[in-house]
């Protein structure tokens, strides 16, 4: 039976998950409600990106773990930063392992159609002259790594069966791609909120 | 749907319209060398957007990788898939080394709806067809014992100026001549043929090479390698491939390099792929994928697969793979490569080729891998490249002399680690 495919939308954010480095993790308390859940992540924001600290002849800092969050002021910006996605009330969350060396989700699963800097066929150079070239202008990555997933009624897949009918209406669901995982959240909205810039990365 | 083997109708060829997109689905029997290619008709109501497809099917002990596209444009063609040719629909699949085009012209065949078959090149023209269906052009290749000497012989004598594909007779008896030095003549022969038929391809190009290589005295022999490897994947000839490349052993290591063409893929994966196809996501395509122009040669590239990820984890993931890669380092799996103990053909790369020619793996880990022992891949499949790739040539290189994608790659610890280890170069 032929279905329609889950659009994803990006979220509109200056932006993304790190495709080498994310070091995603998921975040949602068991017990406790009242805590929000969240996603956790290395961001990458090429507009703030005046070459990696190995490529201008500094010495690439030791990081054994990725450091404590620290919420950052609104001003501050790097490369590299960390970012934590909170979920206003997240009912169901779950970390599934990339499905291939090249693909992150299985992308023939997805429609794209909606993600401005999608690869859409043209000659691979001109597409990243064009997704950096979109990036700097805009000032929002085209392909943030972060989308929510819209999906028709009928070919919804609850990741919790803990949704109610009243409940689901207001529900969206979340995809965030890591390297080797990615996290799919449903939610009724989220809230970016920045941390330390980290160099060295 | 990728792999839906329904069938209905061909493509439609109305120009511009969301009808044209053709979905075409791959069947290949094991061991028998049939393979059959049935063209859908695309169904945006249901499918959604048209989208890249590309699969991987298996049959008994066969693989066949089949890569298809459709999109609105109606010129050109793109790397890695296949478009509208004149408001026609084309798709590009890879079949071992070979590069086929499909036509749009059904042709039934035992109530099965198959496809006219072309030999194209990159730049999306057909150079020779070869008639009939895909069925028929595999079945040309089933030994027929009564004809086999004199197809050899035919083959041998005029090399590349018969469109007699080459035998396992034909080819042991090329090598034999170019072990014994006294293949000159031939290797002339099929040099002015491909001068003399020039057509700016990428496949031409890689037949000039391949010419030309074959001048040189011993070394040449590896030009016979390439039929050879034709043969593997067209017509179960795995051991003659085999027997071919310890024949380029004892023409050194650059024959034996070389008898891998490496942006070529040298050989489908030893184990069938568990992952499944890629994707080209394209709603709605909004140009036709760029290629060379026709008047300009298309870019060939001589060096293997490029690293095309910032950095590279020192062991394997745990998650689908061997256990022999399966949280391994990367150093202990070179080692075994070194000692003997693992092969390159039990270390695949999947890599997607550049509108340059060159080539970008997408298993970092395998290709440091094999570069650390020093050899070069020869389990090469060419894949569609991904949204998930492309987005990984964004980020900027960890060291000066290491670009994305590139000939090195740095190595850090871990994920959450960006120290720099060690740098792993392409041999």
């Amino acid at each position: 039976m032929l279905t329609i495919k889950p659009r994803l939308i990006p979220l509109e954010v200056p932006w993304m998950v790190s495709p080498s480095t994310p070091f995603l993790e998921l975040h949602s308390p068991q017990t406790n409600k009242s805590l929000s859940t969240y996603v956790q992540f290395v961001a990458y924001n090429k507009l703030h990106d005046t070459g990696a600290s190995g490529a201008t002849g500094r010495p690439v800092s030791v990081v054994d773990t990725v450091p404590e969050f620290q919420a950052s002021r609104l001003s501050e910006r790097g490369a590299y930063q960390l970012v934590r996605l909170h979920f206003v009330n997240a009912i169901s969350a779950r970390v599934s392992t990339s499905f291939s060396d090249s693909q992150v989700i299985e992308e023939l699963a997805y429609d794209w159609s909606h993600v401005p800097s999608a690869w859409k066929g043209e000659d691979i150079f001109e597409h990243l002259r064009k997704a950096d070239e979109t990036w700097a202008k805009s000032g929002i990555c085209g392909n943030p790594g972060v989308y929510e997933v819209i999906t028709s009624d009928h070919a919804e897949e609850p990741l919790s069966s803990v949704a109610t009918a009243s409940k689901a209406s207001t529900l969206k669901r979340f995809l965030i791609l890591g390297h080797d995982s990615f996290v799919e959240i449903n939610a009724e909205g989220v809230d970016v909120q920045y941390g330390q810039v980290l160099s060295g990365w | 749907m990728s792999g839906a083997g329904a069938s209905s109708s061909s493509a439609s060829t109305d120009e511009g319209s969301l009808a044209d997109y053709a979905t075409i689905s791959a069947q290949y029997t094991g061991g028998s060398g049939i393979g059959r290619i049935t063209p859908l008709v695309y169904n945006p109501e249901s499918d959604g957007p048209p989208v890249f497809h590309s699969g991987v099917w298996t049959g008994d002990d066969e693989r066949v990788q089949f890569v298809q596209t459709a999109d609105t444009g109606t010129q050109g063609t793109g790397e890695g898939g296949a478009s509208q040719i004149d408001g026609k629909s084309r798709a590009r699949s890879w079949w071992g080394i070979r590069e086929w085009f499909l036509g749009d012209d059904p042709i039934d065949d035992g109530g099965a709806q198959v496809v006219q078959v072309a030999d194209t090149g990159t730049d999306g023209k057909t150079t020779s067809k070869s008639g009939g269906s895909l069925i028929a052009t595999m079945g040309d290749l089933a030994d027929d014992a009564g004809s086999y000497v004199g197809r050899s012989s035919k083959s041998l004598i005029l090399g590349d100026w018969t469109d007699e594909k080459p035998t396992e007779l034909s080819i042991g008896a090329g090598i034999g001549l170019g072990v014994l030095g006294v293949d000159l003549p031939l290797d002339i022969r099929d040099l002015s043929h491909t001068l003399t038929h020039r057509e700016w391809t990428y496949k031409w190009g890689e037949t000039l090479a391949y010419n030309t290589i074959g001048l040189i005295p011993l070394i040449g022999v590896i030009k016979n390698l390439k039929n050879a490897k034709r043969l593997k994947y067209l017509d179960d000839a795995g051991e003659l491939a085999k027997r071919t490349d310890d024949a380029a052993e004892d023409a050194g290591d650059a024959g034996r390099r070389a008898s891998s063409p490496p942006n070529a893929p040298a050989d489908l994966p030893s184990t069938p792929p568990s992952k499944a196809p890629s994707d080209l996501p394209s709603d709605p395509p909004t140009k036709a994928p760029a290629d060379p122009p026709s008047d300009t040669p298309a870019p060939i590239d001589s060096s293997g697969p490029l690293f095309g990820q910032k950095r590279v984890s020192p062991t394997f993931g745990t998650e689908g793979r061997p256990p022999y890669l399966a949280g391994r380092s990367i150093s202990d799996v070179a080692a075994d490569l070194r000692a003997g103990r693992l092969t390159p053909d039990q270390l695949p790369i999947e890599a997607f080729r550049l509108p340059d020619g060159r080539l970008v793996s997408s298993n970092t880990r395998s290709l440091a891998a094999l570069s650390e022992a020093g050899l070069s891949p020869t389990n090469v499949t060419i894949i569609p490249p991904t949204q998930e790739l492309l987005r990984r040539l964004q980020e900027t290189p960890l060291i000066p002399n290491a670009p994305l994608p590139g000939p090195r790659v740095p190595v850090t610890p871990s994920q959450s680690d960006p120290t720099i280890r060690r740098i792993i170069e392409l041999p």
